[in-house]
Parts: structure tokens; sequence; C-alpha cells
């Protein structure tokens, strides 16, 4: 017994020494697949995590890289298209899988999904959904939201819902260029609106732009009347530009405005990809 | 049967000629020299989906190859004011695009360089109107 | 029942051995994917075994083939800078030579060709004559590259079988270098156009003329039918567009069309060695 005891463990040894030098097992997979991922060869990663995820599709961080894989390849299309094969039941994933997921379900914008995805996880903490739910009300303009979402949590120890929230108060509390406004300066005297809105040199072109063309149009009404192409061809550029100066007014208000909101969402950005 | 000897004789000389300079895989090196052709594809002039386009394409490569052929760089931009209009027009409808063109040749003074991205490699600030401006929100990194 | 057990290991072990693939079986499978031109997967198998060789054992062999198989698919830099490790793993002199020919062979694909050239340095002396014949052929291709003729005729009439062909190539090289871009921006600004038809461009040259000359007409003739100032405003800003760009532009497609006819003349010399 003791000897049938004893070739049993030194074959089990020697299954395992072999198990260890073949290049194409689960374990060596996985770590040249951890390898490619680190090195930034996404693609070879995808190939590889694909296999792993083949052999083994329990093991919980190889599916995390293999989805990751593809977020990191560009694809995360075809990511969220895998995930759904992945998991039939992504209410009942685990946190870590469920953060990946969400990740991939942020970079592609799905918002539907997301929220019902969020609605339904259970491994996922409060406080985690309260954080996806509030990146994405800040990612999709509406700080207003945001702000009631965020407010959920309560603990004030943790340094990214303070951050978050003080940036979406610098988000609501900053000043605003209203396009309206611009638009109707822009109106009454060409370039005026961008004056408002801070182009104050590309305002003076534009006026250059239209009140040359008016000149030139007035100078030709006179001296050829009505009945002449001239004055029309100046009348027809001129008026080009004095609507596309209205309508580049109100863009340039709305251009302000994304841009100190992009700055934010900048900021908000390296927050979550600091703590996720 | 002299015509076949001679025919022969070439083919196998010719023959010969190929076997004499495998070596050196000429085919190979055919693009070290730059060809100088300095003539651009004008892609934003096609897949065009209705006549309106159709038209502005026209006008667009009536510019481009008879007019701004004859001329350098002069816009501060890219893609270039012409181009703009086109890709404008493509994808915001003629009125709204019209509009945009507009606004863009007045804002075409390289007077205020700090509000635009600038393309390094062409060292042409950036301008787009298919841009829509998102901040990507998960890092392409890790 | 001992049988049994004993069975059941030895075929276990045996299926295990038989589904394994160690450093050793990755190496043969990844050079008989090289033997069979199964350049792609043969790159992946060879990395596989670059990241798993911790002891370096298998490296030092791979690094030729793998940087022929990327050579193969089409990535010379890459194949450049295994050549280069292959080159610092062997000590066999013949095998340092062919290296380095590839090496030079990999810079020559990537246009770069003064890198091609401190490998040409990088040669022994004595070489056997299909070789030295392969290194005057990549000699010629460097020195045209760099703008040194006369050496390149030289070493591509030692090679060639008709120098003669080789002769008149080089003389027809020898007009382009006729053609002047400054020449062409002046004549340009004499006269719209002129540069153009100078450098072999008709179509430019009228194209130039006609827009040029046309506004030119538009504003003379605004001049006397209106007013000065009509003209100064309406026309004069396009003509002096078209006219300084016209002659700028001269300047650009005479460079293009120097590059354009040396192009032509470097690929009929390459047509003698095909």
């Amino acid at each position: 017994m003791k000897k049938t005891l004893l070739s049993i463990l030194f074959s089990v040894f020697l299954i395992s020494l072999q198990a260890q030098s073949d290049l194409f097992n689960l374990e060596n997979s996985r770590k040249f697949g951890e390898y490619l991922l680190q090195s930034g060869q996404y693609q070879l990663a995808v190939k590889e995590f694909e296999r792993v995820v083949f052999l083994d599709s329990i093991h919980e961080p190889s599916t995390i890289n293999l989805l990751r894989s593809y977020r990191l390849a560009g694809n995360a299309d075809d990511g969220l298209s895998r995930a759904a094969v992945l998991f039939p039941q992504p209410a009942l994933i685990s946190r870590n899988q469920a953060i990946e997921y969400s990740k991939l379900l942020l970079t592609t914008r799905n918002w539907d999904r997301a929220n019902q995805f969020w609605s339904t996880q259970i491994n996922l903490n409060g406080s985690d959904k309260v954080l996806f739910k509030t990146t994405e009300n800040i990612f999709t303009d509406h700080f207003k939201e945001a702000k009631i979402s965020i407010a959920e949590i309560k603990d004030t120890s943790s340094v990214i819902v303070e951050s978050y929230r003080s940036l979406i108060d610098r988000a609501i509390d900053s000043p605003r260029k209203s396009p309206f406004l611009a638009g109707a300066l822009s109106t009454a005297v060409p370039g005026l609106g961008k004056v408002y809105t801070g182009d104050w040199k590309d305002a003076i072109v534009s006026l250059i732009f239209t009140g040359g063309m008016a000149f030139q149009a007035v100078r030709n009404f006179n001296k050829h009347g009505i009945n002449n192409y001239r004055p029309w061809v100046y009348t027809t550029i001129g008026a080009g530009f004095y609507l596309g100066n209205i309508f580049g007014s109100v863009k340039s208000a709305k251009d302000r405005n994304r841009k100190r909101i992009n700055t934010i969402q900048h900021e908000a950005s390296d927050l979550f990809n600091a703590y996720y | 049967m002299r015509f076949t000897v001679i025919a022969f004789l070439l083919l196998s000389l010719s023959g010969l000629k190929n076997e004499a300079f495998s070596q050196y895989s000429a085919g190979k090196y055919r693009n070290m020299l730059d060809d100088g052709n300095i003539k651009p594809e004008f892609w934003q002039a096609k897949d065009n989906k209705n006549e309106i386009q159709v038209a502005f394409s026209g006008l667009f490569l009536f510019y481009k190859n008879f007019m701004s052929s004859q001329d350098l760089t002069v816009c501060t931009f890219t893609p270039s004011c012409s181009e703009y209009g086109i890709l404008a027009i493509k994808h915001h409808g003629l009125i709204k695009g019209g509009l945009m063109t507009f606004d863009r040749l007045t804002r075409c003074n390289g007077l205020s360089p700090q509000k635009y991205e600038i393309d390094t490699k062409l060292r042409l600030l950036k301008d787009d109107p298919r841009n829509t401006f998102q901040v990507p929100i998960v890092s392409s990194l890790k | 029942m001992k049988p049994a057990i004993f069975l059941t290991l030895i075929i276990s072990l045996a299926f295990t051995k038989a589904n394994a693939q160690n450093l050793e079986q990755t190496f043969d499978f990844a050079n008989s994917l090289f033997e069979n031109k199964k350049y792609e997967s043969a790159v992946e198998a060879y990395r596989r075994i670059l990241f798993f060789d911790q002891e370096n054992l298998y490296s030092p062999l791979i690094y030729k083939n793998i940087a022929e198989s990327l050579y193969e698919t089409g990535k010379p830099e890459e194949a450049a800078y295994y050549y280069e490790l292959a080159y610092f793993s062997t000590e066999n002199d013949t095998i340092k030579t062919e290296l380095t020919l590839k090496r030079i062979s990999c810079f020559l694909i990537l246009k770069q060709p003064q890198y091609a050239q401190v490998e040409l340095f990088n040669l022994p002396e004595t070489l056997d004559s299909e070789t030295r014949n392969l290194v005057t052929f990549y000699e010629a291709l460097v020195y045209f590259a760099q703008g040194e003729y006369a050496q390149s005729e030289t070493a591509f009439k030692s090679i060639a079988t008709d120098t003669l062909v080789i002769e008149s190539l080089f003389n027809k090289n020898a007009k382009i270098d006729r053609l002047n871009p400054k020449t062409a921006k002046v004549l340009s600004i004499i006269m719209p156009g002129l540069g153009q038809f100078y450098a072999g461009d008709v179509k430019n040259g009228i194209n130039s003329l006609v827009l040029s000359g046309g506004l030119f007409f538009l504003g003379i003739r605004s001049a006397i039918n209106n007013s000065l100032l009509d003209a100064t405003i309406s026309v004069l800003p396009w003509f002096q567009r078209y006219y300084t760009g016209g002659f700028k532009k001269a300047e650009v497609i005479a460079e293009a069309k120097i590059k354009e006819r040396r192009y032509k003349v470097y690929n009929e010399l390459l047509d003698q060695f095909e």
C-alpha cells in the first residue's frame, strides 16, 4: 500500500513538473498574457486570453484580463458582446468583474445598458453604484443630477467622493456665457456677440468682412442700380458673413461653456481612473 | 529554323539573366527614393449621399484642382477652409454647414492660436467640423 | 489493483507528455513553422519562447529566425533590431556577414541609407565574389540615395552585364540636375506659368497663367470701368495671392519634378538587376 501511494505521489510530482515546463498550459498562458497586456501588445493579449478563457472560463482574473485586453486594444464593442456570452447573468458576477464590465459600458457610453446593469448588480456595493452613476452624470453634462446622486454617500472621508463633490460644485457655480445673448448681440452689431464671449479678434475680422461687403453692396447699388448683378453678389456674400457670424457667436459661447465642462470632465476622468 | 534557334538562345539568355540577379532582389528597394508625387487625393469629395452633396463636391474639386493647386498652404487650420466647408455640409446639412463655413472663414485669421489644439506634424491648428469633443472616461492605459 | 493504477499513471503521463509543449518542443514547433514559411505564426511562437526562456538557453538560437520572419512579414524595423541581437550572439564570421547584409537590406527598405552605410563599414575586407557583388549593389544604392552619382555609377557598372545601359541611364540622370527650382521661381515671377512650363508641368503652367492673367485682366478692367479703389478692394488681393502662390508653387513643382525623374531613372537602374 505504501509503495502504491509513493508511486502515485511520485507520478503526480512528475506530471506537475511536466506541466510547469509546458509553455501552453493554463498557468503559463496566463503569465504570458499578463506580460502581453503589460507590454502594450493588446491584440496578442486578446488572442492569448481568449485561449485561456476557453480552457477555463471560471477563473476570475482571466475573464477580467480578457475584457481589459479588448478594451485596451480599442475594441470595447467586441468586449461588450464577448462579455454578454461570458456572463449570462451579469447581475451575479463578482465586484471586480462588474467594475471591468462597467468600464466597458462607460467607454462605449452605453447608458441604457449601464443603468440597467448597475441597478440589478448584487456584488457592487452602494458607493460603487453611486460613483458610477455620478460619473455618468458628469460625462453627460448633468451636473445637477450628479450633485443629487453623490449626496447619497454620507461618508466625508473618501477622497474621490469629496473631489467629485468639489468639481460638481465648481461646474454648477462657474460663470456661463449665454449662447442666446451672444447671438442677439451679433444680430444687432456684427461681431459684438464674439466680443461678449471673449473672442474679440475674431469679432474684429467678422466686422471688417461684413462691413466691407455691406460697403461694397451700397456703393454698387448707388452706382449700378438694382438691376445689375454686382451689388447682389456683394449682398449675398455679405449676408452669408452676417448670418455666419450670428451662428458663430452662438457656437463661440457654447464652445466656451464646453471647454470649461471638458476641463472638469478631464479632472473627473483622472479621479475615476486613479480610483478604479 | 534560324529564328527558332535565335529565339531559344535569347530566351535562355533572359532566363540566365534572371538567375544571375536573383540574389539582389532589387524589387524590394523600388520605393527607397521619394517618387515626387505632390498631387493630393481629395477623399472629402467622395461618397456623396444626395444631389446637394454632389454639387458641392464638384465645386470643392473645381476649387482644389484649379485654384488651390496654384497656391501654397495659406489656411491656418487643418482641415483647410474648403475641406471644412465640404465636410460641414456633408455632416450638418446645407444651411448649418454653410453658416459654419462662413464663420470659419472669419476665424481663419491666425490671431488666436491659443483657442485650438495644434497638429504637431502639419504645424496647423485643428478645427474639424465632425469633432464632437467627447472626453474619454476610462483610461486607455490600464 | 496495482497494475491498474500503474497503467493509468503511465497513460496519463504519456498523455500529458503528448499535449505538453515545453521550451524545447515550442522551439522545434516554431522552427518547423518557420521552415514552412508560416512566418506570422512563427513570430508568435518565438516571442513566447523569448518570454519564457529565463536562462537564455534558446534566445540566442532564435534571434536570427525571428528577425527573418519579421523581415518576411514586412516589419523591417523590428527585424533590424533582432538581426543586431543575432549578430552579437554568434561568433561565426560568415554568419555575422550574412546578418550585416540583412540589416543593410532592412535599412534600405526603411529609406535610411545613412544607417545602411554605417553597416557597410562593418563588413570584413575579404568576401567571396557573390557576396562582394551584393555589397557592391548595396553600395550603389546607398550612393545613389545620397546623391553621390559618380560613385554609384562605378559601383553599378562593376556588377552590371551591360555597362552601356548603365552609362546611358546615368547620363539621363545627369540631365535632371539641369532643372533648377530657383530658375523656375524666377521665370514665374517674370511671367506666371513660365516656371511650370520650364519644369515640364504644362497643366499647372496653363492653370497658373490663366488664373493670374484672368485676375490681372479683371483688375485692369475694374480700374478703367469703375475706379482704382474698386480694383484694389475686390481684385488685387486675389491677384496678389495667386501671383505669389504661383511662383512659389513653381519652385515646389520643379523640386517634385526632379524627384519624380530621379525616381524613374533609379527604377530603370533597378530593372537592370532583376
